[in-house]
């Protein structure tokens, strides 16, 4: 081999074995990394945004946390599925397979946003001496973590009035953000009472950080507003009232003077204390999915005449459905990307009525006003008349027609232990164990700690 | 390893013969084909000891000059058996015809290896072939269609009929769970990018642009010897193609055009009008009756077929199905008349210093679904130089565009095989108010179908998806010494993709709310690929009939993708289509990713007198896919072969076993096809009302690498009956560890999955390859090529996870991957027609114990095996004078698919309003009691639900290509200016023999399709069924 040939063959052996290990040091571009994500106060902020998306999901109350209870703890002859999805299908005929992919998505997401909100609490030492961003950065994590935790108990456990809270299994409860993957993710499941407790801290705790005003995120009232349905779940009932009346009272809350101006809202009003944020670009509601008739959503929800009687004549109520070649459906959510309301001001009147009432009957109680005069302004917005006096029977209903499709049908059959049907107008009692969602298939396989729920 | 240098010692002749006028004789003849006597064209005749040569001309003709002398005359040509002959010249011009035997054995064929190649003789690895001209022309999409059926050992399947859709194609059988199981496509030396740029969960296959009628060659690397010079990225295997390059001699002229048509090949039965009617109304009935309401499912039933019907008469079905005022054949509605044509004109030749290829393509395709289309533009260029004695220049550029019109995936309402869940009651269009309740059709599409109405929604959309793909390469050959050569290539892969699609204002029901107003949405999206290679190819004798060679150098590919989206909706009317017309702009976003590979290689063989053979080979791979932990990896094989019938002691069996190798092999091959980031935690962006937010969107893990695959191979070479038959026989075991897992994790912890190292995978099977050369009389030639492979897999360690995917599809410990797993169906109870479910006492579903109507409370069991045991092909090739008759069948064998995906609807036990197949009407009656069909009833479920009642048999046997043609005889060309005509007719999936009951037995729903979803029917579309005529001419 000549000099030359040699030369060349040393530069190429040399070009080739030079070490480029830089080469294989490329970043990701579109997303940061777990060091850099929760570094700064604006990182955190933007965390919490992300946690909201995360309850307005599908999942959550984007729809399942809504649409999924309404179909369990609808009677058949009021309510009516017709889709051909299997999953809400089986919710509604109160047979649930133990993989219902609905089930398991309403499950992870509400551990989703669980899981952003401990995030957000672990990365408090960012603020500094900024305590109002602190706080407000840290009540909203736990609003939305108290949130998460009372729309798993109140589906994955037994009713808290249901045998012994004390002792009946709920959902694990965490409380720290996941940074590694080990055997230590295999929580078992707390009980009912220590997960209600969980959620009454949470709440209690964001009631008194979270700000009067806070734009469209959850502000104090929002937390009050939550609370009172916890405490109607645990029967404490001035509890209840008290929390009512704050928002009544405290807040800038005004009812519209239609309750039709309530829904298919693009940004929230006088009366909504909290709604999911829904534009055509982010956001989700699946509850314009399945109730509102086609081409908006598919029509799978029919509204029967057994709903449809209780209402007395001349009730404005009576007219929030629409006559589709496919039966009466709803029109609480027949706009395509419009906010879902979650919480708003007539609530707070029904739930101060009816813990007035439990308390101290038809006499005036918190808030220096009678069951009847709370009933009333529900009513008389309504268009009808007034009446003088109540019964509990009569504050129940009126809250059913009032919130009827938004929510609350659930968690008030089981608290007030009224049973509901299911296929052939079977009866299903109020504490049946198939109106308890089975923990999800998945969930039993991966944590060897989790017991499923009686009946799957 | 003599032929080695043999060739590169040719490769120089080529240079040195237009220098060298030799002062002497020149010897001259003509080189024509044993067996019929044709000139062979290209064939290299040369004089090695003097590095000289020649290439024979269009009528086969040779000359070279000599000085007077003995010299060894070695003629070689592809296809053919290699003839050596001692030529004397004395004093005169020589004149010497050399005649060519067909070489079926092919010991003389050049195997490519990636960074080398060796003759088929001194193969030590499981290597599988197909030729380019075999698939040439081939009426099919895209290539892997075209190799179907001719591999051993390489699965392919296509998901569906639609055009340019995924495809999965195993090699050996799956070896990740949670991985590409996709092996690594290597073009020219250059690996390319798979990346698939669907924006649906459907993929694309991203060899579409590819034109496979530039194909000369394509080898499958499928043992760890063969392949772990590709280390990281070999463990599913490598197909090496290699395409044509120019010859030098006269220029060669090709041109083909082709055209035909296409159907499904089979369509399913679904009820009539009447058939509906009658037997919605009983389910309704039976409902009635089992709950005991009187007239209330009933009535309410009627209701909704007066709404299904849009009020038109569908009582009179209750006469006669003459009377019906609507009966539609939706079945039909989903497909169209699917025409084809292509073109292809290539040009090659050159000459000795300098050769050429040059091809384009165009063709455009219908899809038997309505509005299914695809064209494709493809061009290449294919130049080789040699610049002086030692250096060789050369480039291979190729371009291509294919416009695609896409179906949408098969679980979008707006698919076209959706449309058979529709009752045969509804009207296509809306009825005429005034004509009702008779059916006059309006012009309006019925919008109000119990599922969107896919007609509608073809009629009021689009989905075009572009594609563009230019490679290029690049190379610079240096022969430093006679032994040692120096090869550089350097390329660019770079694909450009854009996605656009338009839903019109009508088609809110399929594409969402958010249509209401019309919707679009357009994406571009750039992959662009950076490759070098840097590699000395080495060879020497080390002594007499002691040959080493040693392939050794580094390569780097880099890979940039960029992605930008934006969407729309509010457009004025159907004629604005673009987002520049859209009211509201919704989306708008750009995205970016990168990977790197940096590699180091070698290969070493060592032959000694063609009759043991060594090869070592090793790759050192770093990836910036790896966790900071574990940034490289190396990938060593081994392998030896024996020839027996080299030995002297052969000599007794060499009338009988003329050829037999034995082989075996031992390497580490790896998978790197995760995620580009998988080992980082991160976070994502989000948004909540028009704000930005950001959330956890993976967890770290720093120890994340490449799944490790250990391969043993033994095989054997053989040749019988005098090398008229000849075959191959492989067995082998692979292993793999520490599998790529997505692994389940409680979603208490925020996330359901974190993609860790924890498992392991088995594959073992055999392989048997014969090749017979039947009848070969001068004028009538028959050859048969047979394969047959056969594979278990099994799932041997997962770490107690179970991961599901498809419909009821799971990677269990103990279980072949992607089994079915639910409940038993036990037929239906004679007494009610209550469907059935068996229970076990214990959980492998071995002593049983009762039936039961309840579905929660039956046993879950493994249910079947979507992976198919037994693959493979038998090609018959019959040749007389100029016809050539080619009948390749295809089979797969012992497959279990579940056809639950839309059988719990449309065999549904009539729980809902969609349509029933036609072998439903054997559903349980009073009168009809012995029959595993459970009795129809509406709203209730009855056997609908997942379970071993959709799990079957999905074997089937397929003419997958019958091709006859005629070659006009070359005195009729003479003065015609051709030389050669051909006309052709090309059949594919002409036949297929199945029990499989719906549509076709080759599908997996295209939006589930993954490792672990296999063999999922979901409204599925059936393959095409082709026929095209030809005319291939040459001038």
């Amino acid at each position: 081999m000549k000099k030359q040939s040699i030369f060349i063959l040393a530069l190429m052996i040399g070009v080739i074995f030079t070490g480029c290990d830089d080469l294989l040091e490329l970043e990701p571009q579109s997303n940061i990394s777990d060091e850099i994500a929760l570094s700064t106060p604006d990182n955190v902020e933007t965390a919490v945004v992300g946690a909201y998306a995360g309850i307005g999901a599908g999942n959550a109350y984007g729809g399942r946390y809504i649409f999924e209870t309404e179909l369990l703890a609808a009677r058949h002859d009021e309510m009516n599925w017709i889709g051909t999805f299997i999953q809400p299908g089986e919710v509604f005929d109160k047979e649930i397979l133990t993989t219902n992919s609905d089930i398991n998505g309403y499950w992870s997401t509400s551990y989703t946003v669980i899981n952003r909100a401990n995030n957000i609490l672990s990365a408090l030492d960012v603020f500094g001496n900024e305590t109002a961003r602190k706080t407000r950065a840290e009540a909203s994590a736990l609003f939305l973590r108290g949130t998460a935790y009372y729309n798993l108990v109140q589906v994955f456990g037994k009713a808290y009035n249901d045998g012994n809270p004390g002792s009946n299994p709920a959902v694990p409860l965490v409380l720290t953000p996941t940074r590694v993957i080990d055997e230590t993710l295999e929580v078992p499941r707390n009980t009912v009472a220590e997960v209600y407790a969980q959620v009454i801290a949470d709440l209690t705790a964001a009631r008194d950080g979270l700000p009067a005003s806070n734009g469209f995120y959850a502000n104090t009232f929002t937390a009050s507003a939550m609370l009172t349905r916890v405490h109607l779940a645990m029967g404490n009932y001035a509890g209840a009232a008290a929390e009512a009346n704050r928002v009544i009272t405290q807040s800038n809350y005004a009812l519209f003077g239609s309750v039709a101006d309530n829904f298919n809202r693009e940004t929230n009003g006088s009366e909504t204390i909290w709604a999911m944020q829904v534009t055509p670009s982010s956001g989700a509601n699946s509850n314009t999915t399945f109730f509102a008739p086609t081409p908006t959503g598919r029509g799978d929800i029919q509204i029967l005449d057994g709903h449809l009687a209780l209402y007395e004549a001349g009730d404005e109520r009576a007219e929030l459905f629409v006559i589709t070649g496919r039966g009466r459906m709803t029109t609480k959510y027949a706009t395509a990307n419009r906010n879902i309301t979650v919480l708003r001001l007539a609530e707070m009147y029904l739930v101060r009525a009816e813990a007035n009432f439990r308390l101290t009957g038809n006499a005036s109680g918190v808030g220096g006003v009678t069951p009847a005069d709370d009933i009333n302004t529900i009513r008389v917005r309504a268009g009808l008349d007034p009446v003088n006096t109540v019964t509990l029977a009569d504050i129940l209903l009126e809250r059913k027609l009032e919130l009827a499709f938004e929510g609350v049908n659930y968690l008030d059959i089981r608290r007030t232990q009224t049973n509901t049907t299911t296929i052939g107008d079977a009866t299903v009692a109020w504490n049946a164990d198939r109106l308890v969602f089975p923990i999800p298939d998945r969930e039993l396989i991966v944590n060897g700690n989790l017991t499923q729920n009686p009946g799957y | 390893m003599k032929r080695k240098i043999y060739t590169i010692l040719l490769a120089l002749m080529c240079f040195t013969v237009g220098e060298v006028f030799a002062q002497g004789f020149t010897l001259s003849g003509r080189v024509t084909d044993a067996s019929s006597g044709e000139a062979l064209i290209g064939v290299n005749v040369a004089v090695p000891s003097l590095n000289r040569g020649s290439v024979t001309d269009v009528n086969g003709r040779y000359s070279i000059n000599l000085s007077p002398g003995t010299y060894q005359l070695v003629t070689t040509y592809i296809g053919y058996k290699r003839v050596t002959q001692s030529v004397n010249i004395t004093n005169a011009d020589v004149s010497l015809d050399i005649q060519l035997e067909a070489d079926v054995v092919g010991l003389d064929q050049v195997v490519v290896l990636g960074y080398g190649e060796v003759s088929r003789r001194e193969v030590t690895g499981a290597i599988a072939s197909v030729r380019g001209e075999e698939i040439q022309f081939a009426p099919v999409n895209t290539i892997e269609n075209a190799m179907q059926g001719r591999l051993a050992g390489v699965h392919i399947q296509q998901n569906n009929g639609k055009l340019g859709q995924g495809i999965q194609m195993r090699v050996r059988g799956s070896s990740s769970v949670s991985a590409s199981n996709q092996p690594l496509y290597v073009v020219d030396g250059v690996p390319i990018v798979m990346d698939d740029f669907s924006l649906s969960s459907a993929q694309t296959n991203p060899l579409s642009q590819f034109n496979f009628n530039d194909v000369e060659s394509i080898q499958v690397l499928k043992d760890a010897s063969a392949a772990a010079i590709y280390g990281s990225r070999a463990a599913n295997g490598v197909v090496l193609i290699t395409t044509k390059s120019g010859r030098s001699g006269r220029t060669n002229f090709n041109y083909t055009y082709q055209f035909g048509t296409s159907e499904p090949t089979n369509k399913v039965e679904m009820l009539n009008a009447k058939e509906y009617v009658e037997y919605s109304r009983q389910a309704a009935a039976n409902t009635d009756a089992i709950l005991g309401s009187g007239t209330v499912y009933q009535d309410y039933w009627d209701g909704e077929l007066d709404y299904m019907s849009q009020y038109t008469n569908w009582r009179g079905c209750l006469q006669s199905l003459d009377q019906c005022a609507v009966n539609t054949n939706w079945v039909d509605e989903a497909f169209q008349d699917a025409g084809m044509y292509s073109h292809d004109l290539s040009a090659s030749g050159g000459n000795d210093r300098t050769t050429f290829f040059v091809s384009g393509h165009l063709s455009d395709q219908d899809g038997i679904l309505i509005k299914d289309r695809f064209q494709r533009i493809s061009t290449r260029v294919k130049l080789d130089h040699k610049a002086n004695d030692r250096i060789s220049i050369g480039m291979n550029i190729s371009a291509g565009r294919s416009f695609h019109e896409r179906v949408s995936n098969d679980n979008a309402f707006s698919t076209p095989i959706q449309l058979i869940a529709l009752p045969p009651i509804s009207p296509i269009f809306y009825p005429d108010p005034d004509a009702l309740p008779n059916y006059v059709p309006s012009v309006e599409y019925n919008n109000e179908t119990v599922y969107a109405n896919g007609l509608l929604h073809a009629a009021n959309s689009k989905y075009n998806v572009t594609t563009m793909r230019s490679t290029g390469t690049g190379f610079l050959a240096y022969q430093l010494h006679p032994s040692l050569q120096f090869r550089s290539e350097v390329s660019a892969d770079i694909m450009t993709g854009n996605d656009d699609q338009w839903y019109g204002q009508k088609t809110a029901r399929t594409i969402s709310a958010a249509a209401l107003g019309g919707y679009a949405s357009s994406s571009w999206q750039q992959s662009a690929s950076y490759s070098t290679n840097q590699y000395f190819n080495f060879a020497t004798n080390v002594m007499e009939g002691h040959a080493l060679t040693a392939d050794f150098g580094m390569s780097y590919q880099y890979n940039d993708y960029l992605t930008t989206y934006a969407d729309g909706q509010g457009f004025p009317n159907s004629s604005f289509q673009r987002l520049t017309s859209a009211a509201t702009p919704l989306t708008a976003s750009s995205n970016g990713s990168e990977y790197s590979f940096l590699s180091y290689f070698l290969r070493t063989g060592y032959n000694i007198e063609d009759k043991y053979l060594i090869s070592l080979s090793g790759r050192m791979d770093g990836s910036s896919r790896f966790g900071s932990d574990n940034r490289y990896g190396f990938f060593p094989a081994g392998s030896v072969g024996w020839v027996v019938t080299e030995e002297s002691f052969a000599e007794g069996l060499l009338q009988y076993v003329p050829y037999l190798k034995i082989r075996a092999s031992y390497g580490i091959t790896g998978n790197a096809g995760i995620g580009n980031f998988g080992s980082l935690g991160l976070w994502s962006g989000t948004g909540y009302g028009g704000q930005s937010g950001i959330n956890p969107s993976q967890i770290p893990n720093p120890n994340l690498s490449w799944e490790t695959t250990r391969q043993f191979d033994i095989g054997f070479d053989f040749g019988l009956f005098n090398n008229r038959v000849t075959g191959e026989f492989d067995y082998y075991v692979k292993n793999t560890e520490d599998l790529l897992l997505n692994v389940q994790i409680p979603a208490t912890s925020g996330f359901s999955t974190s993609l860790r190292n924890v498992g392991e995978m088995e594959n073992k099977g055999w392989e048997l390859v014969l090749n017979s050369f039947n009848i070969n009389t001068g004028d009538f030639r028959w050859t048969t090529n047979f394969n047959i492979s056969m594979n278990d897999n099994k799932v041997t360690n997962l770490d107690g996870q179970v991961i599901s995917g498809g419909a009821i599809n799971r990677a269990i410990e103990g279980q072949t991957i992607g089994v079915y797993f639910g409940r038993e169906f036990a037929g239906v109870d004679p007494a009610n027609g209550d469907a059935l479910f068996n229970i076990y006492s214990d959980d492998d579903c071995k002593v049983f114990d009762r039936t039961t109507t309840s579905y929660n409370s039956a046993t879950q069991c493994v249910l079947g095996n979507p992976n198919p045991r037994f693959t493979g092909g038998l090609g018959n090739t019959f040749t007389y004078k100029g016809f050539e008759l080619n009948v390749l069948f295809q089979f797969v064998q012992d497959v279990d698919l579940y056809i639950g995906g839309s059988g719990r609807w449309s065999r549904g036990s009539g729980i809902y309003e969609d349509n029933s197949y036609r072998d439903q009407l054997n559903a349980w009656s009073p009168t009809n009691t012995n029959t595993d069909v459970p009795q129809n009833r509406l709203f209730l479920s009855n056997g609908n639900q997942h379970s071993s009642r959709y799990v079957v048999d999905g074997s089937y046997v397929r003419l997958k290509n019958l091709t006859l043609g005629y070659a006009l005889p070359a005195n009729l060309l003479n003065g015609t200016g051709l030389t050669k005509m051909r006309l052709y007719v090309t059949g594919v999936n002409l036949l297929t023999f199945t029990d499989y009951p719906v549509w076709d037995p080759e599908m997996n729903a295209d939006y589930s399709a993954s490792n672990i979803g296999l063999g999922n029917e979901f409204y599925t579309a059936p393959q095409a069924k082709t026929i095209t005529f030809g005319v291939d001419i040459g001038f």
